[in-house]
């Protein structure tokens, strides 16, 4: 057996950090016995008795540090003590920098920080309502991530934050960008003069990304909870945060985002607007432009739409500009066109149909709104109105549009934006159909996702690709990438490395759409 | 950065900088003083030695040296120093360590709440650091680690000599013993050393170990060690213990008080509040021992 051993002088290391040393090292191999302890008498005759001593400990004091390890040969004994000096060398780093504590309980954190006022809430949905109660008491707004919260229990919650001026964000609200900060799934944003309220993640995300990216910025971004604007619940947080926008300094222009409220709710919305001295564009995706625009809000009919109003109304640009951008998005989308053009020419006469995989539930609702009126056998696991409901969801039939963040597919597995394995399966699926003429993605970038989508995404891709050329055909791929530059993965980078593969990386999510159609029209 | 409270037990004079973590920054006396300092950031709680700082004093780890007057603190960057005096500090208050405990608890009582924390470190803490001790399962269960099966033997030996007439022997075994940067040993005499204290009002303290006796045999080079001892010996307790007491002598405890109490313990370090508290739990239980003949 060989052993070796490092021995730090003058050096401390709280007890933890001796720990997870010590975890580590010996996971590295199954012979691997190891030790990180004080140079003690007494650990020194442990280590004595244990077969793990060397005469080198003899002149260590009760304040030094020894590690040591034993194992079958000398190759895995270097990489224990490899793993050990990289180990150190990052504790040393980290009592330098200012690593947060992690409280373990709500009391915890509220002392940790006692003018915090908001608490982010991601615990099981059976113990979410009584935590985001006690968080309410202490007077903090709530952002609840949990999902499988009873309805009742949403109202009650909501009804206490409303009667004590506070934000219950939720259940299952997974984006927010508050004073700046990305909360949860969200990505990291200029700030400027637009606040958001919505009642859609993907949609928040979608929205907040493009104004960023195209020159605007976010004073708020309140998500709200996809239940809180049915009739039960009667839009408390999406009217709360209307309100707090309506009197907030640094919004100058609000966007509204979800899909249609329930009538009363909506009135609501309208009332409320009514009473607004800023610009107010709303995106309820499927209702009437007419019904929106009755209310006094300017209405848009998609996610890119509603941003790009937004960011028309903001001030930020002379008409000129105005004009300039307008015709540079024509540009490039007809530059795209082109391209998909071209691809769908060399398609086979079987190829005709559209699968759509997406991760963002907002996306799927989206695109089927914007195809099924092309596409009559347009087929959804969650289908809208006038779309077919697919017999198997994890089998597609013709055009197919489905969202893989539904709970079908996400029971007992993270959701597909931070889990890619489902998807990418079913990339593989659709490419060995010759009836596919075209694949459709999202990929939505930011904190909370996937962080290296790339190691996932590419090789699937180029399988799907190689299926395809194995048997002489051709799958035109589009996707369209949520995301800015700034956050984490890096957007141009991903958009880089995707249009290397030839996949058509549309600016958004109904230019993605539209993009495929023109792939199954033929150019038509 | 914004101090909010100093120990009551801080004494005047030059310290250099002798460990640095993540929410502690420890500084040692110059001129041979063996005593510590610590500037500490919230949620770490007061004690007779700290200076606690809001949690947002990023540059505490910056501070290389300090130097206690009778009316100011100075801490000293490489760059810059910053002065606290204490009377300026408006809302910044003395930490009193030291407390008084209640004249109406009894044995049993003690007994029964200490019987609740043993439940409640059971049920949460069972693998962690010297738990193994208060369930005859797990102290049975081997260990594959060749060092972990040997510190658990001869910590269960110690301790079982810890628990008899020739407890010196067992304190002096324990001492420095087993994984932990304060060894978990020392933080078991630690936890013995405040039940002791608990016991001695309401039992022949002529049965029990003397804590300053525990406290010499446990003397090392480690400062950290050290300084606990000092301090709790001279019955001066960090806000934690403090806490840990007042649950421990109150006639009826709600389960709520005392479960948070044990969970904070618990927190303190990978396993020393866990270690601290099987001191404490088995030194109550096993009381008797500290008499029997051998």
């Amino acid at each position: 057996m060989a052993i070796k051993a490092i021995i730090k002088t003058g050096k401390y290391y709280d007890s933890v950090a001796l720990m997870i040393m010590a975890q580590k090292i010996n996971r590295l191999h199954e012979s691997l016995n190891s030790a990180v302890v004080m140079a003690t008498t007494e650990n020194k005759s442990i280590l004595k008795n244990a077969g793990l001593y060397l005469d080198e400990f003899e002149k260590t004091t009760d304040a030094d540090l020894i590690i040591v390890a034993e194992a079958s040969d000398q190759q895995i004994i270097k990489k224990a003590m490899d793993k050990a000096d990289e180990l150190l060398c990052a504790f040393d780093k980290s009592s330098n920098d200012s690593v947060d504590f992690l409280p373990k309980s709500l009391e915890g954190a509220i002392e940790q920080m006692p003018q915090a006022n908001l608490a982010l809430i991601s615990v099981a949905g059976k113990y979410a309502t009584s935590e985001a109660k006690k968080a309410l008491a202490n007077g903090l707004n709530v952002m609840l991530f949990s999902d499988n919260v009873s309805l009742e229990d949403e109202i009650e919650l909501k009804k206490i934050g409303a009667k004590k001026g506070l934000l219950v964000m939720g259940p299952d609200c997974g984006t927010a960008i508050i004073n700046g900060v990305p909360l949860a799934f969200a990505n990291v944003v200029n700030r400027g003069n637009i606040g958001v309220v919505a009642a859609s993640g993907t949609g928040l995300q979608s929205v907040t990304t493009l104004i960023s990216n195209n020159g605007g910025g976010i004073s708020q971004a309140v998500g709200t909870g996809g239940r809180d604007i049915k009739e039960q619940v009667g839009g408390t947080t999406f009217l709360q945060a209307l309100a707090m926008l309506k009197s907030d300094p640094n919004t100058e222009v609000i966007l509204l985002v979800s899909k249609p409220p329930h009538p009363s709710v909506l009135d609501k919305i309208g009332a409320l607007v009514k009473t607004i001295d800023k610009k107010v564009v709303a995106l309820f995706l499927g209702a009437s432009s007419e019904q929106v625009e009755s209310l006094g809000m300017i209405a848009a009919d998609t996610l890119e739409e509603a941003a790009y109003l937004a960011l028309e109304h903001c001030g930020k640009f002379s008409e000129a500009a105005l004009c300039d951008f307008k015709a540079n998005k024509l540009a490039e989308f007809e530059g795209l066109q082109q391209t998909v053009i071209q691809l769908s020419r060399q398609l086979k006469p079987q190829q005709k149909y559209l699968r759509a995989l997406f991760s963002g539930g907002t996306y799927s609702y989206e695109a089927q709104l914007l195809a099924s009126s092309y596409l009559p056998d347009l087929y959804s696991a969650a289908p809208v109105e006038g779309v077919n409901k697919l017999k198997d969801v994890h089998r597609s039939e013709k055009h197919t549009i489905i969202d893989l963040g539904e709970d079908e597919f996400t029971a007992g597995r993270p959701h597909p934006m931070i889990d890619f394995s489902l998807r990418n399966q079913r990339i593989i699926q659709e490419a060995q159909d010759p009836s596919v003429a075209v694949i459709l993605l999202d990929l939505v970038l930011g904190h909370g996702a996937n962080l290296s989508p790339l190691d996932e995404l590419v090789p699937t891709i180029e399988k799907a690709q190689d299926l395809c050329k194995q048997q002489s055909r051709l799958l035109p791929i589009i996707c369209s990438v949520t995301g800015t530059d700034n956050d984490p993965q890096i957007k141009a980078q991903v958009v880089t490395a995707l249009t290397k593969l030839q996949v058509v990386v549309a600016p958004s999510n109904a230019k993605a759409l539209k993009l495929a159609l023109s792939v199954l029209k033929g150019g038509k | 950065m914004r101090l909010l409270s100093y120990g009551d037990s801080l004494e005047t004079g030059s310290y250099k900088l002798h460990s640095t973590f993540k929410n502690v920054i420890n500084f040692t006396g110059l001129g041979g003083k063996k005593d510590i300092v610590s500037l500490v950031k919230t949620p770490i709680t007061d004690a007779p030695n700290h200076l606690v700082f809001d949690y947002f004093a990023s540059d505490l780890t910056s501070v290389t040296s300090l130097i206690i007057t009778d009316h100011q603190f100075i801490a000293k960057t490489s760059r810059t120093q910053i002065s606290f005096a204490k009377a300026d500090c408006d809302d910044c208050k003395t930490y009193v360590s030291t407390f008084e405990l209640p004249k109406n608890y009894t044995l049993e009582q003690l007994e029964h709440n200490i019987q609740s924390v043993k439940k409640q470190v059971c049920a949460y803490s069972q693998d962690a650091g010297l738990s193994f001790l208060l369930d005859n399962k797990t102290k049975q269960a081997a260990s594959t680690n060749p060092f972990e099966r040997e510190f658990k033997i001869k910590v269960t030996k110690d301790i079982d000599k810890f628990f008899s007439p020739h407890w010196i022997q067992g304190a002096q075994g324990l001492r420095g013993c087993g994984p932990g940067l304060t060894p978990s040993g020392d933080d078991f005499l630690l936890g013995s050393i405040i039940a002791i204290i608990l016991l001695t009002p309401i039992m022949d303290s002529a049965k029990l170990p003397e804590i300053n006796v525990i406290a010499d045999m446990a003397k090392s080079d480690n400062l950290i060690s050290n300084n606990m001892f000092f301090w709790t010996v001279q019955k001066k307790y960090t806000g934690m213990i403090k806490q840990l007491i007042q649950v421990l002598t109150d006639i009826n405890p709600t389960t709520k008080k005392l479960n948070q109490c044990v969970n904070e313990v618990t927190n303190l370090g990978s396993t020393s509040g866990v270690d601290l508290l099987v001191g404490l739990i088995l030194s109550i239980q096993r009381r008797h021992q500290w008499q029997l003949k051998q």
